[in-house]
């Protein structure tokens, strides 16, 4: 679990939806408490100690009072004392705020000597737990920061700077000379300002961009000066997250700030970087090989973190199988990415089978109605020609019935000449009739 | 005019929701809009507008007519992604409501989804069922088909129908009303401001979200009435846009929508359309019998642990009882009535289900219907499930034809598993509770083929910190 002085009881918009749980005001029944719950803690951050409550309160919103009444920083400095035994805290890339006066030097002294791991972000502070006398080996870390570029994949800075980009708060046509600086140096800004003009011009960047990467320090208060001071007005960066201080780092041509943590961003993307108090003086981005020696320290001192809480884990009985636990997890991921990954693919082809049977159901069904169709062509023609026959056979036995019914009146017409010509009469008018006859004839 | 006073939130925790609205013109709409987040939700929110250079009086209406909302003012329109980023940034809330201008949320909207997101950290956004401004369905989800062509369901519908009724994973919400957790949004960097003013943010948030594994859910017990068209202009040049931003999107994620069917054709292919709904859904198990009983608490139960999976049960017409039907619908079950065209159903779902669960009594009448339609499913058969009428309810020889059907037997005594072995030797036969437990069903359907479902461990690590960040680079250091 991560712990911040508030962290859930006052979210806020630079947490990105993820707020720690709140560490609550220091007391010694709160200290019994997370010693209880916690297997180990391991405090971080920069200029954590030596630094008042009070300075904190902007960061939150509430009056000083009320965040030096909490007293978090006896949290950062003493950790769970006097119950380190059951809870182990190590220190892990934190930096001092300032040099430890007399009584700070003492507190540390005694809150230092028997931790299990002490490691500092910078020289400074190293020398100056040296000189107030903690007697015990102090690692020094490059800043964690130095591993931004591996935070976020490029995909996510790319979009994030694109999205800058459309709302006009970076130059939509280059890269910008990006400016950070502190609340302290606002009073000196017209010298600052010329300079940096002449830097962006120098490295043709397409303008200045003003961060507020840390509004607990002044931030604001430092870019408004600086934007008056600037002769053309510079790009504002106000309201960001820490994926869009890496997109901005990320996409300039150099960096300029007063935050170790935003040197060792700059550092991190290879881009070049100076200090706000001296901006002339830019250090050249480092090189891959070194920037991997970097992070391979921090790599090994988070390993080292890492064992020493697996280790008190085991000693208070929560078993130490973290870490088998997490490859196991992600075996298991992994398996159910191939499953999902074939079982999409199962369903895409039995969508493109059933298509097919859809096609096949349709050809099938339009050959038989093809076939029907031949067969019901060839039975209406004969039904046609049955029809014609059974109309011809009609008429011809119409037609029979009529010659058979002249026929027999025929016959009985003969009969009935054959019976007249057999007569007297007849027989005895033939002369007269033949006579009358041939009159006719030569009369014509 | 009174103002729209938005209630200020009380306790130390702060809002929990940060509802982001972005207005261009449309005041009357907006305004509304903004009176039914007051009257409808409780004050566990607080409200964020982004004013894209509203070519009307809203800005100056929002400078007097809203009080208590934190109110942005941009001098030129940013586009709907980026001006919604921009008050995401403003955002103290764990979760972002992203709300349309011309979006009106109705009485309980809130808690349904938000109970989803607390419940499972796998699940990074919700979608609610949203109603046309007559009281018609607009959409109870979108679909996305294989050209990045988006399609809704069941527009113009009676939005009471039990289809549009139960919950499910989407592809993507509609950014007219989305609630997502605030650290998922933060984690994919948000709406891509490259769509502009022409769409697809929200599908392009929905794919980077599950290609982190998270899910988008429907839920439709929260109701959102949506002016479709109210808060922007639909031309011609809207239309080039909407189709430029499919082919950006389309090139993005082809590996995602690339085995999607074409939503083309439904007449001829109608098995298209519910296998585009299920495409997020790997394991779909089609479970037949009578909701009010046993078969009921099974769908329910199946639907509980695999909550990707499409759960649907087919039951006889008017059989449920009016009170397992709300709880198999809360539960995510699609209820489906088997009445005369139930072939045509099927016929409808060719190919589709991977597992196809039934009793003894609907044997008879389903499995020429399954083996026709469904031949791929394996087929599970509950010898404790209802007997056919005429049986004894003991087992005997009228069973063989279905226990030679069945890949899996679910069984009642020893004596029912000694007769699967003796009709069918190599079917497996489980032993199986009147009332089964977890550790019963997810054996059960491992037996045919489902995956077990995520461990509360994996959900944990899902949503931890870790996975929020991303990898560091090199994968899991071992330790010691």
């Amino acid at each position: 679990m991560a712990f911040a002085p508030y962290g859930q009881d006052h979210p806020t918009r630079l947490d990105g939806g993820e707020p720690a749980a709140p560490l609550g005001p220091w007391s010694a029944e709160r200290v019994a408490e997370l010693a209880d719950r916690l297997d180990c803690v391991v405090v971080t951050g920069d200029g954590l100690v030596g630094r008042p409550d009070a300075d904190l309160a902007g960061c939150y919103g509430v009056t000083k009072d009320e965040m030096a009444s909490r007293s978090p920083s006896r949290f950062f400095l003493r950790g769970l004392a006097p119950l380190e035994h059951c809870c182990p805290v190590i220190w892990h890339a934190v930096s001092l705020a300032g040099e430890p006066g007399e009584a700070l030097a003492a507190a540390l002294v005694g809150a230092l000597t028997d931790r299990p791991y002490v490691a500092v972000s910078d020289l400074t502070s190293k020398q100056w737990l040296e000189a107030a006398g903690v007697d015990r080996e102090i690692v020094l870390l490059p800043h964690p920061a130095l591993l931004a570029s591996r935070l976020f994949p490029s995909s996510l800075i790319e979009k994030r700077l694109e999205y800058l980009r459309v709302m006009g708060w970076y130059p939509p046509d280059g890269p910008a000379l990006l400016v950070q600086g502190d609340g302290s140096l606002a009073a000196n800004v017209q010298e600052l300002a010329a300079a940096l003009e002449t830097l962006a011009a120098e490295l043709g960047a397409a303008g200045i961009a003003l961060l507020q990467a840390e509004p607990c320090r002044g931030d604001q208060h430092f870019a408004d000066a600086l934007a008056d001071a600037l002769t053309r007005p510079p790009y504002r960066l106000a309201v960001v997250g820490v994926e869009d201080v890496a997109a901005c780092v990320a996409g300039s041509v150099a960096v300029v700030t007063s935050s170790s943590a935003l040197a060792a961003t700059a550092m991190s993307y290879g881009c070049p970087h100076g200090r706000t108090g001296d901006p002339g003086r830019l250090e050249d981005g480092i090189g891959p090989g070194r920037l991997l020696a970097l992070q391979e320290e921090l790599d090994a001192s988070f390993d080292r973190v890492a064992r020493l809480a697996k280790d008190a884990a085991a000693r208070a009985g929560h078993g130490d199988g973290g870490s088998d636990l997490d490859e196991l997890v992600a075996t298991v991921s992994a398996l159910r990415r191939a499953n999902q990954v074939q079982g999409r693919r199962m369903a895409h082809e039995r969508v493109v089978l059933a298509d097919q049977v859809t096609d096949l159901n349709a050809a099938y069904t339009a050959v038989l109605m093809g076939k029907d169709g031949e067969i019901a062509n060839q039975r209406h023609a004969i039904e046609l020609q049955t029809a014609e026959l059974q109309r011809s056979q009609a008429l011809l036995e119409q037609v029979s019935a009529s010659a058979g019914d002249l026929s027999a009146r025929l016959s009985a017409a003969e009969a009935e000449l054959a019976a007249l010509r057999a007569t007297r009469t007849f027989r005895w008018a033939a002369p007269a009739k033949s006579l009358i006859a041939r009159f006719r004839r030569s009369a014509r | 005019m009174t103002p729209v006073v938005v209630p200020t939130v009380t306790g130390p925790a702060g809002p929990t929701v940060t509802i982001v609205m972005v207005t261009y013109g449309q005041w009357p709409l907006c305004r509304q809009a903004l009176e039914a987040v007051v009257e409808h939700t409780e004050p566990v929110y607080e409200v964020v507008v982004v004013d894209n250079a509203s070519p009307d009086d809203t800005a100056e209406r929002l400078r007097g007519e809203v009080l208590g909302a934190s109110v942005i003012f941009n001098d030129e329109n940013h586009g709907f992604g980026a001006a919604a980023n921009q008050g995401a940034q403003h955002a103290v809330g764990r979760h972002l409501c992203f709300l349309n201008s011309d979006a009106f949320v109705t009485s309980g909207w809130l808690s349904p989804m938000l109970k989803l997101l607390d419940d499972d950290p796998v699940v990074a956004a919700v979608s609610p069922r949203f109603l046309n401004m007559d009281g018609t369905l607009q959409e109870a989800g979108y679909l996305l088909d294989r050209r990045a062509v988006t399609r809704p369901v069941g527009y113009g519908d009676d939005p009471e129908q039990p289809q549009y009724r139960f919950g499910r994973t989407l592809d993507y919400g509609s950014g007219a009303c989305l609630l997502i957790r605030r650290r998922d949004f933060t984690a994919v960097g948000g709406f891509d401001p490259v769509y502009g003013e022409g769409y697809y943010e929200d599908v392009d948030l929905g794919l980077a979200l599950a290609a982190r594994g998270r899910r988008i859910v429907y839920e439709p017990r929260s109701t959102v009435r949506h002016f479709s068209g109210g808060s922007s202009e639909f031309g011609q040049s809207t239309m080039e846009r909407v189709n430029k931003n499919r082919f950006i999107l389309r090139a993005r994620w082809w590996d995602a929508v690339d085995s999607r069917p074409f939503l083309e054709s439904l007449e001829r292919y109608p098995h298209r359309l519910i296998a585009t709904r299920d495409s997020t859904s790997v394991d779909r198990v089609l479970v037949i019998g009578d909701p009010s009983n046993r078969t009921g608490s099974l769908a329910a139960s199946i639907a509980a642990q695999w909550p990707t999976a499409r759960v649907t049960l087919l039951h006889e017409k008017a059989s449920p009882c009016a009170a397992s039907v709300p709880t198999l619908l809360a539960a995510g079950v699609e209820l489906v009535r088997s009445d005369d065209d139930v072939e045509a159903w099927l016929e409808a779902r060719r190919f589709h289900y991977s597992v196809v669960l039934l009793g003894r009594e609907d044997h008879g009448r389903f499995s020429p219907l399954l083996a026709r339609t469904q031949p791929q499913a394996m087929r599970l058969l509950d010898l404790r499930g209802p007997t056919p009428k005429g049986s004894s309810g003991v087992v005997s020889a009228g069973d063989t034809a279905a226990v030679r059907a069945a890949d899996v037997v679910l069984c009642a005594s020893e004596q029912d598993r000694r007769f699967v072995a003796e009709v069918a030797r190599n079917t497996p036969s489980l032993l199986f509770s009147p009332v089964p437990g977890k550790d019963e069903i997810v054996d059960a359907m491992s037996h045919v083929g489902m995956a077990p479902p995520l461990s509360r461990l994996e959900r944990r690590m899902a949503g931890s910190a870790s996975a929020r960040r991303g990898s560091w680079g090199h994968g899991p250091r071992r330790v010691g």
